[in-house]
């Protein structure tokens, strides 16, 4: 049957661990996380996929040697089955969501007057969501503005603490970490009471 | 004053006002409208009588000084990958003052940040009097910030 076929949105991970090639990417056993391919070239993404090593995500605008358009994504969901999809073009994050993959729209956030006018005028797609860079301003941000980031929300960018991931996990479904510390909030998570755990392993939002 | 938005074309008045008012005028070359961010844009600013420019083209550090402003470069910090570069980059600049931005995570990143030898601003989500100190206690020489009940902190 056709609904059948339709395949559900990806699930996007608490945590995507930035992978820019070099050092194998570990996956910490008590974390909901999973990969965030950047910085990489496009042979590279390539051969990732060729050796089963899919990744979750890419950060597409990053990848050097492949455009920012509807053809590198529809590369990346159709040959290498990579269906969360970040970019800096609204029309390209709205591609990925009418193809069923989930766009990821950068909201620059470098102060508030930047952010507004990087959201005035946008609507919401279903399917698209928002990555706030630099992520560690996002607990800084007024609930009215969060309000007006459309969801799911990702944190990318700075985050250099455990406490500063935990706190914006508390108000994204998902936060960008490297290994460093990723592997510090694995550790978190194993010595923390229930509700820490809770928030590193359950998925925020489900479409 | 920093002045972020407007008609870059038409920001004499606003500038002769903030004189008026012993103010100095700063005006964000990047993000006014009708002026290119390039030696032109930079030569026109000064003749309106700005006394410093900030952009984020460090290209453009020596033309502002040559013009007799204050050169400021806004320095964006979005990914600790990409700090090395922006922190060599900014030396070579050579800015009169460096904006950070966003500011009100500077206590987070301190010890990730070297010693420019010149004067750091700290913008971006600096809100309250709380923020503004561990900013400043973080090593920032001053804020800038849109929260007006913030403009008056230091006045005395």
């Amino acid at each position: 049957m056709r609904a059948e076929s339709r395949k559900l949105r990806p699930t996007l991970p608490r945590v995507l661990i930035a992978d820019g090639g070099g050092q194998p990417v570990r996956i910490p056993r008590n974390l909901m996380a999973g990969v965030l391919l950047r910085d990489i070239d496009i042979t590279a993404v390539v051969r990732r996929a060729a050796d089963g090593d899919t990744a979750t995500a890419i950060d597409l605008d990053t990848v050097r040697g492949m455009a920012s358009d509807e053809t590198a994504a529809d590369f990346l969901i159709d040959t290498l089955g990579v269906r969360i999809v970040m970019t800096r073009r609204a029309h390209v994050a709205t591609h990925v969501a009418s193809r069923g993959g989930l766009g990821l729209l950068h909201a620059l956030a470098f102060d508030s007057t930047g952010l507004t006018r990087a959201l005035d005028g946008s609507a919401p797609v279903p399917g698209v969501g928002t990555v706030v860079s630099p992520g560690a301003v996002l607990p800084h941000m007024r609930p009215s503005e969060l309000e007006q980031l459309a969801r799911p929300i990702v944190a990318y960018g700075l985050l250099t603490r455990t406490a500063d991931a935990l706190d914006c996990l508390e108000l994204a479904e998902c936060v960008v970490l490297r290994q460093d510390v990723a592997d510090a909030l694995a550790v978190t998570a194993h010595e923390s009471t229930q509700p820490v755990r809770k928030l590193l392993t359950t998925v925020a939002a489900e479409e | 004053m920093f002045l972020l938005r407007g008609n870059g074309l038409a920001l004499g008045t606003s500038i002769r006002r903030i004189h008026e008012a012993g103010k100095l005028a700063a005006v964000h070359l990047d993000l006014i409208d009708g002026v290119r961010a390039d030696p032109r844009g930079v030569s026109w600013l000064a003749r309106l009588q700005a006394d410093a420019v900030i952009t984020s083209h460090g290209r453009l550090m020596p033309v502002i000084r040559k013009e007799g402003a204050i050169a400021i470069l806004r320095l964006l910090l979005s990914r600790r990958t990409h700090l090395d570069t922006a922190f060599t980059a900014v030396s070579r600049a050579g800015p009169d003052i460096i904006e950070v931005l966003p500011g009100v995570i500077l206590p987070s990143l301190k010890e990730l940040i070297p010693d420019f030898g010149v004067p750091l601003l700290a913008g971006g989500f600096i809100r309250t009097e709380a923020d503004a100190e561990d900013v400043l206690a973080a090593g920032a020489t001053g804020i800038t910030t849109s929260a007006p009940n913030l403009w008056g902190m230091y006045a005395s």
